[in-house]
């Protein structure tokens, strides 16, 4: 293994060195490392020059130098570099020493940092240079791919989309499993208010020893973010980092509506079949003889009208540090805005920040950090953040696709117009009568006093401040649902105004002791932390709603006129303080770098909870073990850097719910629905539940951190399972009198294996090959569910249409689908023609109570009997999907080649299910008329009972079968949507996320300007992904109601494809 | 010895520094929205109890409850009302013609009309409880009043679940953690506990017109609750569908009968219901008003108003821009921009049996009010459909002139509850029960006579040539369905009287006779069928439906074969034709006069409301 990597190397590092051509003096000389072991393949160089060659098998080298080069420097993987001044000498022998590596990075455990060396519990992080490599509008998304056991799902395409982070699994049915957010130190809702040019690093905490310092809400992991400090030892840098993109709709031909003949020989064959031929369809397209006029005749691209414009990105950040002996200090600024693919839609962030650190004596030293960030969301149709709902509302694609692609009387006999309100409007009237603002300003400030009491004792005080405003304007046109249904001036625009405020406090004291002056023996190690800490939330929401606007208003208009509008509801509700208020304690022991044991404690109080119930006890433990510090591996040394065992256990809890629910309380509300009262108080629809307690995870954690070849092979193995228990549902409870209650149900477990890799292959000054990759595979099973057998939930994507179509089961895993199994379609020998209507033949199976009776004949869709009782109905659904992917994870290649960086990162997902609901809705009449489907619906592939050349039904079922040979669908005619396993795809997918090709030029070029580093790179966002999925991406999830209908692609915001040039400088 | 007093005293100063620090923790840690009340807090005072009160309402004004779907469907089809449209797959033609399933669309809502009139039940609960335990309502009448607004109010909607369902949960206490999963009661239960609340109630609430309260339809009155309590005495000791004795909520197939319950039969109920009804109607606080103005003031606001001179008793309290009654009940209009406000493109979409106009006397004012042959189309002017479409004139967009129709689908008229005519003809029917058929002739003939103005002579002739019981009876039967046509009482009528499908069969037979002008239809067209029309700014002459022989002069427009064409020209079907006749049930009535409980309903009860009357359980 050895001899094969070093002659690897030998032959990689001969291409980089150049031949030494002008020979003035020549230098030999033997490197070896701290062992005295010759190093094979280490390079050595002149300073400032390309000259220079590699060590040979007995580590000795010979290099020829000019006569003016005053230094060599020395470079081993995995060793530090070594500059030696030259001085005339001819015989120059280094000894190499250990560099700080992979093992020596320092990763943020709770309320202290550690190296990853000496690390307990299992630890994800991804460093400053993998955010800012790849230009992306979120840092969740930057994340996406680069932790085991950490899936990053982008919902959909729009640029404030919501990001799902799920930490191994996610253990909650129904409540929102995101982790815990920490940044510097605080606790926030979010962290894609963060420029990701401002973040130094980010860890995320897994397994419960290290999460259980964060007691609650530690049960769905923890991200902490580092925000960057000034580099040190420079009195000033600046940085600064520009780029700009265009980006277009990705995948395109994935969704192609039907031409206007498609379309018209569909709504005549429709109306055939539903026997209003003269009322439904001649009215609006002539006689069936006309039908010519429709050949060939180019339709709207409705699709194309919405979603074809071309995006473009601009991003821009400066930053200026410093630091000096007793301080150091950065500050910077950065904006980006997006202009996304959807008409209207765009996206602009501000932020600022700055952090410092000042040494004001020899034991004390201040830290302060102000972060200011503003972000405002323009346009419709975003299933955004705090924008997720039960009705199919938002998406906007549903109408750009099923919208007739020519002209026609809007008027339809029949039809209930209700529905007709804002799900069949004109695509661009619907995309501009649904506009939207919203404008997101968060101030964050957090300062800490330091104190070295004694030697060994560190007091630390932190206090912090968070002042989060978020206003939203939403604009209801004349085409929308509500303006024709809920606005007290009924056909007039409205518009909802909304601000939500939020004020955070926090305070936490920490006492760090390290032993050592105690112990004062080097084998023994001992740090203890003992801490307190309290945070409380204030929050309220106003909320307005003007109607009876003027009816030519536009949303612009209606924004800056709102008083030419009639104020029909003001609330201004403060929802009870959110209190949180914890004791947490932690000691370390350390045997010779052997073994080590920890434990923690954390006891927290909730207000969220009542007495008795609101005090969580969250103790952990954990011990490693590492191998390769054993003397009995001396031997082993020359290859194995580090092997270390590690084992957790502990437990976390989860209070993830609004506060409030203990007691029985009356709110005031307005009204517009009554003649007598415009307020009335009411116990609200949630039932109030004073019994609740903590959700709490128990987990155990084994994970094996290895290091081979000096760190050219790293990473580690985890292995765990996580029980969650009472687990914190919102219980739907309809027909009690509430809607819903939250209660503690039941509990579930994640098990799984991760595997992390860090490969650097080869690293000399101008060439570097990196490898890194890794890989998660995680299982969920419900364990209970508090005496029940299962819950079912309906995703609503078509109101109440579908039914149940998610089931959570005992023994089975969450996210599991839940519809009937396709058979294809009736053929003509199924039914016999009775002289009036088809009559199904005996022994063949019915499914007229799923498809509606009038639908039965032959080429209508087909469905299996599970049961065997010769018809299809409700009892004949079964588990036919799960959404959970069964392994997620991601690689990136890099490479830098004499000053020419590449690198690709991609990232997959494999065994996760998909349900197109896209499909279903288009290929599916349903109880609609006039509305369009896709191509696959063309009357050439699907089946047909009407004789194009008279316009009659076919009734000879000979005709029909020999019309119909070679068919591959069955009839879209269907009273309602039905949900099968044909809607369920295999959407495993590998992304190549970004491809990045950078140059950074010369120093001595750029040394001139001032400049110490400058790049310009170009990157390719979405290349490509491979994926058998029908739909536009098959990483989607649009109905987010609730947790329980994960993965649902209905009506989403496309993604997009995206090409960027960028700048960094610094200074 | 003073070290171990220091120790002790140390220790003990500590143990209560300790608990002095855990329990100021504890009270940290308490947190209540500065937004929110407790009971205690809104139950004694009375503008806020109010205000809860009034959230039982709110109930009915959600989306998918009474606005939406619970009163638009309730009451179809009957023999006088029916939704005259057929599509056997149609899920709202299902509800009209008893053919839903559990999965009905329109009703398989978890916001449907089962979760929201359960949520006004707990509501009215909540109110009954709150102020019975901190309003003092003994002592205090106006606290008195809105704990008798809250019973009544429970009454209501309680009627209104089980005249749908029949057998259903019984919730007379708020809801806690034990009791969120209840099993179907026996509906005898139900009734017993509305008829005691209902007998509490009644003393605490003045008559109509006496309070600012009661002058408003829309708040609760002494009448409106002995209205109520004498209507659900007739459902409770009336026929319907019930299973066996102890067999609810079994899946029980059940068969057509009376009550067991000694204390539901007529017997015991109908004496105290007549006392109520009598009480009302001597107290003078509301009476007849003439029926033409009647029905234009019911879709203004003047039918907010109570006491005496007025008729309206109770209204579903819709705000103005509320409610869905003229979109689904008025007569149709195809663009019409007539009623003044926005154009209207909505109505009819239910209406009178085509056989009903011919039911009523011609001398009768109720009959061109409530059967109109005619819709409105886009040029404002009325225009003749087929025979089978026939709207309840009643209701009209053009008489909303306090609160012009605005365009939506909300219209903002409030459905009348209760009226003093059916006061009047609920005690005829029972005095007539209990023997007294010369009481029950007394209200007969001031209902009958107001129907008959400018006629009032032929009105007592008729009144007077009832001689039996029985007649009395049978001349009940046909007057409510000629006063009430179009106010989706007639069903609930039927089932109790267990006429429900011999009614409708007779309506099919009469729509048969009609189309072929044969029976007691022979006489009414003797134009082959034929009608001639003629269009007069907005009014509309039709020619040919009262027994004339000879076709008019003039200019008529002729509508070929109107009563008796059941195919058009290109052999489609229309007009009375076969299907939409037989169309008026498409599914035994009689099994499935109830809705069934629907899944969403049943999945979330987890699995304690199971279907009975033979509806497919989930």
């Amino acid at each position: 293994m050895k001899s094969t990597t070093k002659k690897l190397l030998l032959v990689l590092l001969c291409l980089g060195a150049s031949l030494a051509m002008s020979a003035q003096t020549t230098i030999k000389g033997v490197v070896t490392d701290e062992s005295g072991e010759p190093l094979m393949g280490a390079g050595v160089f002149v300073e400032g020059t390309t000259i220079g060659v590699v060590t040979g098998l007995d580590g000795d080298y010979t290099i020829n130098v000019p006569a003016d080069a005053k230094n060599l420097v020395f470079s081993y993987i995995g060793l530090a570099d070594q500059t030696v001044p030259i001085d005339g000498r001819e015989q120059i022998d280094i000894v190499l020493k250990e560099d700080s590596t992979f093992l020596d990075e320092v990763v943020v455990v709770g309320y202290a940092t550690v190296k990853r060396r000496d690390l307990l519990g299992s630890v994800s992080s991804v460093g400053s240079e993998k955010l800012t490599e790849q230009p992306v509008t979120t840092v969740s998304q930057a994340l996406s791919g680069k932790m085991a056991g950490v899936s990053v799902v982008t919902t959909e395409g729009d640029p404030d989309a919501d990001i799902k982070i799920r930490v191994r699994g996610g253990g909650s049915i129904t409540q929102d499993n995101s982790p815990l957010y920490i940044v510097d130190g605080f606790p926030v809702e979010s962290i894609n208010d963060i420029s990701s040019s401002e973040i130094a690093t980010i860890d995320v905490l897994k397994d419960a020893f290290s999460t259980a310092i964060y007691g609650s809400r530690g049960a769905n992991g923890v991200v902490i973010v580092t925000t960057k400090s000034a580099e040190k030892g420079q009195k000033v840098s600046v940085k600064f980092n520009t780029y700009y993109g265009l980006k277009t709709m990705a995948n395109k031909e994935a969704i192609v509506a039907m031409d206007p003949e498609n379309f018209v020989r569909f709504q005549y064959e429709l109306a055939s079949i539903r026997d209003n031929v003269s009322s439904n369809y001649v009215p609006y397209f002539g006689a069936f003889g006309d039908m010519d006029l429709y050949k060939g005749m180019a339709g709207n691209d409705w699709v194309n009208a919405v979603f074809g414009s071309t995006g473009s990105t601009f991003s821009a950040d400066a930053s200026i540090s410093g630091s000096g002996e007793n301080y150091n200090w950065t500050l910077g600024y950065a904006h980006m805005g997006d202009k996304a693919i959807m008409r209207g839609s765009d996206y602009t962030r501000d932020n600022l920040n700055f952090k410092g650190n000042f040494k004001t004596s020899a034991t004390t030293s201040i830290d302060a950090n102000i972060r200011y960030s503003r972000i405002n969301v323009r346009g419709s149709g975003a299933n955004g953040i705090n924008d997720t709902g039960t009705t199919s509302g938002n998406g906007r694609l549903k109408h750009a696709v099923s919208y007739a692609p020519i002209p026609i009387a809007s008027s339809i006999q029949g039809a209930d117009e209700e529905q007709d309100y804002g799900d069949n409007a004109p695509p661009l009237k619907s995309v501009a009568d649904n506009d939207s603002k919203r404008i997101r300003t968060t101030w964050n400030a957090n300062a800490a006093f330091n104190w070295d009491i004694i030697q060994g004792l560190r007091l630390k005080i932190e206090g912090g401040l968070e002042d989060y405003r978020q206003g939203d304007d939403r604009f209801y046109g004349l085409t929308t649902y509500y303006v024709a249904n809920n606005s007290t001036i009924k056909n007039t625009p409205s518009n909802q105004h909304k601000e939500a405020f939020r004020t955070r406090y926090r305070n936490t004291n920490t006492l760090n002791y390290d032993f050592s002056n105690v112990l004062k023996n080097d084998d023994h190690s001992l740090t203890a932390l003992l801490g307190e800490e309290m945070t409380i939330t204030k929050s309220n929401t106003l909320t307005m709603m003007v109607d009876g606007f003027p009816t030519f208003y536009d949303a612009k208009m209606a924004w800056n006129f709102m008083a030419s509008g009639t104020p029909s509801s003001t609330n201004n509700y403060y929802s009870p303080d959110d209190k949180l208020l914890s004791f947490f304690g932690r000691v370390n022991y350390d045997y010779r770098h052997k073994y080590s044991l920890g434990a923690t404690l954390r006891a927290d109080g909730s207000s969220k909870f009542a007495r008795g119930n609101r005090w969580g006890f969250f103790p952990s433990a954990a011990a490693s073990w590492t191998i390769s510090n054993e003397p009995w591996m001396d031997k082993s040394h020359s290859w194995i850097d580090q092997l270390k065992l590690r084992y957790s256990f502990g437990t976390a809890g989860n209070n993830n719910i609004p506060s409030g629910q203990l007691l029985k309380t009356y709110s005031s509300s307005t009204t517009s629905w009554l003649s007598m009262t415009n307020n009335i108080f009411t116990a609200g629809k949630i039932m109030n539940n004073p019994d609740l307690t903590w959700e709490t995870t128990f987990t155990h954690n084994i994970g094996l951190d290895f290091s081979f070849f000096r760190s050219r092979l790293s990473g580690s193995v985890e292995v765990y399972q996580n029980d969650t228990k009472d687990l914190l549902i919102n219980f739907p409870i309809p027909g009690s009198g509430y809607d819903s209650q939250y209660q503690n149900v039941g509990s579930t477990r994640n098990r799984g294996i991760e595997l992390t890799l860090n490969a650097p292959l080869v690293e000399t000054k101008d060439f570097s090959l990196n490898f890194s990759g890794n890989i998660a595979y995680n299982i969920n099973r419900v364990i209970d569910l508090g005496g029940l057998e299962s819950i079912t939930a309906q995703s609503y994507w078509a109101s109440t249409e579908v039914g149940d179509d998610y089931i959570v089961q005992v023994g089975q895993p969450l996210g599991n689908m839940y519809g009937y199994r396709n058979d294809g379609f009736y053929s003509a020998n199924d039914f016999s023609w009775d002289g009036t209507k088809w009559v199904i033949n005996e022994g063949v199976v019915d499914n007229s109570s799923v498809i509606g009776s009038a639908y039965m004949r032959p080429g209508a869709m087909k469905l299996k009997d599970l049961n065997g009782d010769g018809k299809v109905t409700v009892a004949d659904r079964e588990v036919i999907g799960n959404a959970a992917p069964d392994f997620t994870g991601g690689f990136a290649l890099s490479a830098y080649l004499k000053g020419i960086d590449f690198s690709a990162n991609f990232n997959y997902m494999v065994g996760n299910e998909v349900y197109n609901a896209n499909k279903v809705e288009f290929t599916s009449s349903r109880k609609f008329y006039n509305r369009n489907l896709v191509e696959m619906m063309n009357v050439d592939n699907r089946w047909t009972n009407i004789d194009w050349t008279t316009g009659q039904l076919i009734t000879d079922p000979a005709t029909l079968a020999s019309v119909n040979a070679g068919k591959t669908m069955w009839s879209p005619a269907v009273g309602s949507a039905v949900f099968s396993d044909w809607a369920v795809e295999d959407a495993s997918f590998l992304r190549l996320q970004s491809v990045t090709i950078g140059y950074t030029f010369p120093e001595e070029l750029t040394k001139k300007a001032h400049i110490r580093k400058a790049r310009i790179y170009a990157t390719g966002t979405n290349l490509f992904c491979l994926t058998n999925y029908s739909g536009y991406d098959p990483e989607v999830d649009t109905r987010r109601a609730t947790p329980l209908t994960p993965g649902v692609d209905y009506s989403a915001y496309p993604k997009s494809i995206g090409f960027v040039a960028g700048l960094n400088l610094t200074f | 010895m003073t070290v171990n007093m220091k120790k002790i005293l140390t220790y003990a100063l500590s143990v209560t520094a300790l608990i002095a620090a855990a329990t100021s923790c504890e009270r940290f840690l308490d947190s209540e929205s500065p937004s929110t009340f407790d009971a205690s807090t809104v139950y004694s005072n009375y503008d806020l109890t109010e205000s809860t009160i009034f959230s039982i309402s709110q109930s009915f004004g959600e989306t998918n409850s009474y606005r939406g779907r619970y009163l638009s469907w309730v009451g179809l089809n009957s023999d006088i009302e029916w939704y005259n449209t057929y599509k056997p797959t149609d899920e709202k033609y299902q509800i009209a013609a008893y053919s839903l399933l559990p999965n009905n669309g329109q009703l398989n809502l978890n916001n449907g009309p089962f979760a929201k009139m359960y949520e006004a039940i707990e509501r009215a609960n909540l109110a009954i409880e709150g102020i019975r335990e901190y309003g003092n309502p003994t002592e205090d009448a106006s606290m008195a009043y809105l704990l008798g607004e809250a019973l009544t109010l429970r009454a209501l909607i309680y009627y209104d679940i089980v005249r749908v369902w029949g057998d259903v949960p019984a919730r007379f206490s708020s809801v806690t953690s034990e009791n969120i999963y209840v099993k179907k009661e026996s509906r005898d239960v139900i009734f017993k506990q509305l008829l005691a609340d209902l007998e509490e109630a009644i003393p605490y609430l003045p008559n109509p017109g006496q309070t600012t309260a009661t002058s408003r339809t829309d708040r609760v009155n002494k009448i409106f609750a002995e209205g109520l309590y004498a209507r659900i005495a007739l459902m409770a000791s009336g026929y319907a569908i019930r299973p066996d004795d102890g067999m609810v909520g079994t899946g029980d197939l059940g068969t057509v009968r009376l009550s067991n319950d000694p204390e539901l039969q007529k017997s015991v109920l109908y004496p105290k219901a007549l006392e109520y009804l009598r009480a009302a109607i001597s107290s003078g606080a509301a009476s007849l008003e003439d029926y033409e103005t009647y029905w234009k003031n019911q879709s203004n606001l003047n039918n907010l108003v109570a006491g005496p001179g007025h008729e309206t008793l109770f209204v579903i309290p819709f705000s103005d821009g509320r409610g869905r009654w003229n979109y689904t009940f008025a007569i149709r209009s195809e663009g019409s921009s007539y009623a003044g406000g926005a154009t209207v493109t909505r109505g009819g979409d239910a209406g009178p049996v085509p056989t009903m106009w011919f039911k009523y006397d011609q001398n009768d004012i109720r009959r061109d009010i409530t059967c109109v042959n005619w819709r409105w189309n886009s040029n404002d002017e009325p225009e003749l459909p087929g025979i089978q479409r026939w709207y309840f004139g009643k209701y009209r967009f053009e008489w909303m002139t306090s609160h012009p129709y605005t365009g939506g689908n909300d219209d903002g008229v409030k459905p009348v509850v209760l009226r003093y005519s059916d006061v009047l003809l609920m005690a005829a029917e029972i005095a007539n029960e209990l023997g007294d058929t010369q009481e029950a002739k007394k209200y007969l003939l001031q209902v009958r006579q107001r129907a008959f103005k400018g006629h009032e002579d032929d009105a007592e002739a008729y009144v007077s040539a009832i001689s039996s019981k029985d007649d009395m009876f049978n001349a009940i039967v046909d007057e409510r369905a000629l006063e009430f046509c179009g106010e989706m009482t007639r069903k609930f009528d039927l089932i109790r009287w267990n006429m429900l499908k011999t009614k409708m069969d007779e309506t099919i037979a009469d729509m048969k006779a009609l189309r072929a002008l044969s029976g007691k239809y022979a006489g009414i067209n003797g134009l082959d069928g034929d009608v001639y029309y003629q269009v007069n700014g907005n009014k509309i002459t039709v020619y040919g439906l009262t027994g004339e022989k000879t076709a008019p002069t003039g200019a008529w427009e002729k509508k070929s074969g109107y009563i008796t064409k059941t195919e058009d020209s290109k052999g489609a079907a229309t007009g009375l034709y076969d299907d939409l006749v037989n169309g008026l049930y498409n599914a035994d009535p009689i099994q499935h006069m109830f809705w069934p409980i629907f899944n969403d309903t049943m999945t979330n009860s987890q699995g304690h409301i199971k279907n009975d009357y033979g509806y497919d359980s989930i």
